[in-house]
């Protein structure tokens, strides 16, 4: 595998990086088999009602299934991958594992912070926390946080952006 | 005295300081300033602020009526110059039916207008009807602490902007409206929509942006006065100073060297050549004549949305002044500009010249070369290096792209972009990051470190093997990231780098970045053409 990069290049040493809750594997688990569920079954029920062909919903099954099968397997590893850090006056996310990408947000350019969760996520006790500044590209995401972590750091975030308040 | 006595009436937006992110997100909704009616200064003020005139005493003025230093309507010819398209429409059809029934302009019988006329002039009546309503609903009010749209029609609707949210004020005059000597005034209050005021008069239109600006400078009235002396052809007060004109031979020049008119041409040569070798002329022609439209409208937005392009240091700040058909006159917020983009076409290399394209907050998009009016990217639309050092200037007087020693990208890049790895730099000083790219259009940004958002580094399987990575540099929405690559070890390093420069330059507080400059370019009276 690729991942044989030393970790410290995207995630240097210089900050006390966490990781995601371990019951957010769960969580990308269940939504892979359901998105899943959803789509392959449909893709394969449709192809065997509309064209009769067997060897076409075997081979829409066996993509599907092959492809759930590694989402599942994977996931513990992608939700590993995550890392963030709070460093004095950024914050810092990290992810991937085939693309790796780094991050990095001054507090005082964060604009807003929200706090979100579906269904799913809910039933965990996580949320996923974003991270809004005055620019598009450099939306971030922490996802699986446990719910009440996720809000202290919303809370603490937008006391620093106000600390740092480098305007505009 | 109230605290916001203690304090200049409005700081630039850096120094303004804390602000809740949540504010700064919805900066536009102008949150209730308290009134501070008991200002000493009110009478100076009232004398001296934008109206000339009295504050109409007809008991509409709301709550805070102390406060209200003016209040006025719309231009009356408003409604006209909302449907003038229309207008125009009728004036045409009833002068051909003028010339062609010999003088009889509505024919005896009705049944003769086609029925679509018909529709087409109730619809018109119905909103000329519509504007006349709505033009004797709306307020344009100004008090002491806000300036406030009020609009009472069906729907109340009262839009308050507090002078400190304002970012800049654009008087547009579009075709019809400047036949008329009227002109649309557009409050850029950063998060929101910007706010129209359609229409004033030029002269009134001119003054409630002086006004406007200065409040929103938190400048008293006195120290600048009231520059006059506008016209249907520039807006150009007293006291300003032109930086830099660009000749319409030159805006010629760079239409006649660039992709897009390249393109048209071939597009042109393929109808050409197929009608050539099958010998059918009527191919030729048909397939000749859009093109040949497409071109010369091409050309003509090009030289006629920046006509007659002027770039003027003025009391309130930059001011660029544009456009033949409609006159566009903006001022540059120097101190929300986020970015500088200068791009060089690669037919444009040969001639030494660059356009500048700038990104400030509120910015709504690109503008492309179009008869565009209102808020624009394009600071510079064509110029040597000494007009493109001259606009730098204008924006940050103490920066200069010479002195910045460039470092080239990795030549493990050639992999990823095997055209345009030799171009790929990126190098910094305490002030700016440079960052270029590009073989067929070169792209220089120019970003202050103060004014990153965020930095993201990125490697993929590929880039991995070849020991690279990307780097992003956020800035605002309108631009996209700057983006470079970079060799492995100092590609993640540049991120937490970057930023500790960008907090080191935050802090330093950059006078220069953050306060127009004024008369900061002295010696730059440069006019080139």
């Amino acid at each position: 595998m690729t991942e044989s990069t030393p970790d410290s290049l995207f995630r240097p040493d210089n900050a006390a990086w966490r990781s995601l809750s371990p019951r957010y594997v769960v969580v990308r688990r269940l939504s892979a088999l359901l998105t899943s569920l959803v789509f392959w079954c449909v893709a394969a029920a449709a192809s065997w009602i509309a064209l009769q062909l067997t060897w076409l919903t075997a081979v829409i099954a066996g993509v599907g299934l092959a492809w759930t099968a590694w989402r599942v397997v994977r996931a513990g590893r992608w939700v590993r991958s995550w890392g963030w850090a709070e460093r004095d006056s950024d914050l810092c996310i990290t992810h991937g594992l085939w693309t790796r990408e780094l991050t990095v947000i001054p507090f005082g350019r964060l604009q807003m912070v929200e706090v979100s969760s579906g269904p799913l996520l809910r039933s965990q006790g996580l949320a996923n926390v974003q991270l809004i500044t005055a620019a598009v590209q450099s939306r971030a995401t922490i996802p699986g946080l446990p719910h009440a972590d996720a809000v202290a750091l919303r809370d603490r975030m937008i006391e620093l952006s106000e600390a740092g308040g480098a305007g505009l | 005295m109230t605290p916001s006595d203690s304090m200049p009436e409005f700081l630039p937006p850096d120094a303004a300081g804390v602000r809740s992110p949540a504010e700064q997100v919805h900066g536009a909704v102008p949150e209730q300033r308290p009134t501070d009616a008991g200002r000493p200064d009110f009478a100076a003020d009232r004398a001296s602020a934008w109206p000339a005139e009295k504050p109409t005493e007809d008991g509409a003025a709301p709550a805070a009526s102390g406060s209200v230093l003016t209040e006025e309507r719309p231009h009356p010819l408003t409604p006209i110059v909302q449907v003038w398209v229309w207008l125009v429409a009728m004036v045409i059809f009833f002068g051909r039916q003028f010339i062609e029934n010999r003088g009889e302009i509505i024919p005896a019988d009705l049944g003769r207008f086609p029925w679509w006329l018909l529709i087409v002039g109730a619809v018109g009546l119905v909103s000329v009807a519509w504007n006349l309503w709505t033009w004797w609903t709306t307020r344009f009010i100004a008090t002491a602490s806000e300036f406030r749209v009020e609009h009472k029609g069906v729907e109340h609707e009262s839009k308050r902007i507090a002078y400190q949210r304002i970012q800049s004020v654009d008087v547009t005059q579009r075709f019809a409206a400047r036949l008329l000597g009227m002109a649309e005034v557009t409050i850029d209050v950063g998060g929101d929509a910007p706010v129209r005021l359609q229409y004033l008069s030029r002269t009134r239109a001119v003054e409630l942006r002086d006004f406007l600006m200065r409040r929103a400078h938190g400048l008293t009235p006195s120290t600048a006065a009231a520059a006059a002396g506008t016209s249907a052809w520039d807006d150009r007060g007293v006291h300003d100073r032109v930086l830099l004109t660009v000749p319409a031979g030159e805006l010629v020049l760079g239409a006649a060297l660039s992709h897009e008119l390249l393109l048209l041409v071939l597009a042109a040569a393929i109808p050409l050549v197929i009608g050539v070798v099958t010998a059918t002329p009527l191919l030729i022609g048909g397939g000749i004549l859009p093109i040949a439209i497409s071109i010369a409208s091409f050309l003509s937005s090009r030289v006629l949305g920046q006509f007659r392009y002027t770039l003027a240091q003025t009391p309130a700040g930059l001011r660029i002044t544009r456009g033949l058909t409609s006159l566009t006159s903006e001022t540059v917020p120097v101190h929300r500009v986020q970015a500088i983009r200068i791009h060089e076409p690669v037919l444009w290399r040969l001639i030494g010249r660059a356009r500048v394209d700038l990104s400030f907050l509120g910015l709504r998009g690109i503008t492309t070369n179009e008869d565009g009016a209102g808020a624009s990217s394009i600071m510079l639309p064509i110029g040597n290096r000494q007009a493109v050092d001259v606009a730098l200037r204008a924006l940050w007087p103490d920066v200069d792209l010479d002195a910045i020693a460039l470092r080239p990208g990795p030549r493990a890049a050639r992999w990823i972009s095997p055209l345009g790895w030799r171009f790929i730099a990126c190098g910094w000083d305490a002030r700016v990051l440079v960052v270029r790219s590009g073989w067929l259009t070169r792209t220089t940004w120019v970003v202050p470190h103060a004014r990153v958002q965020s930095v993201r580094t990125t490697t993929g399987p590929v880039r991995r093997k070849l020991g690279i990575a990307t780097i992003e540099v956020h800035t605002s929405d309108v631009f996209r990231a700057a983006t470079t690559v970079m060799a492995e070890p100092a590609a993640s390093e540049f991120a937490f780098a970057e930023l500790d420069r960008a907090r080191q330059s935050r802090q330093r507080a950059m006078p220069t970045l953050d306060t127009p400059a004024e008369g900061a370019s002295e010696s730059l009276g440069f006019s080139h053409g």
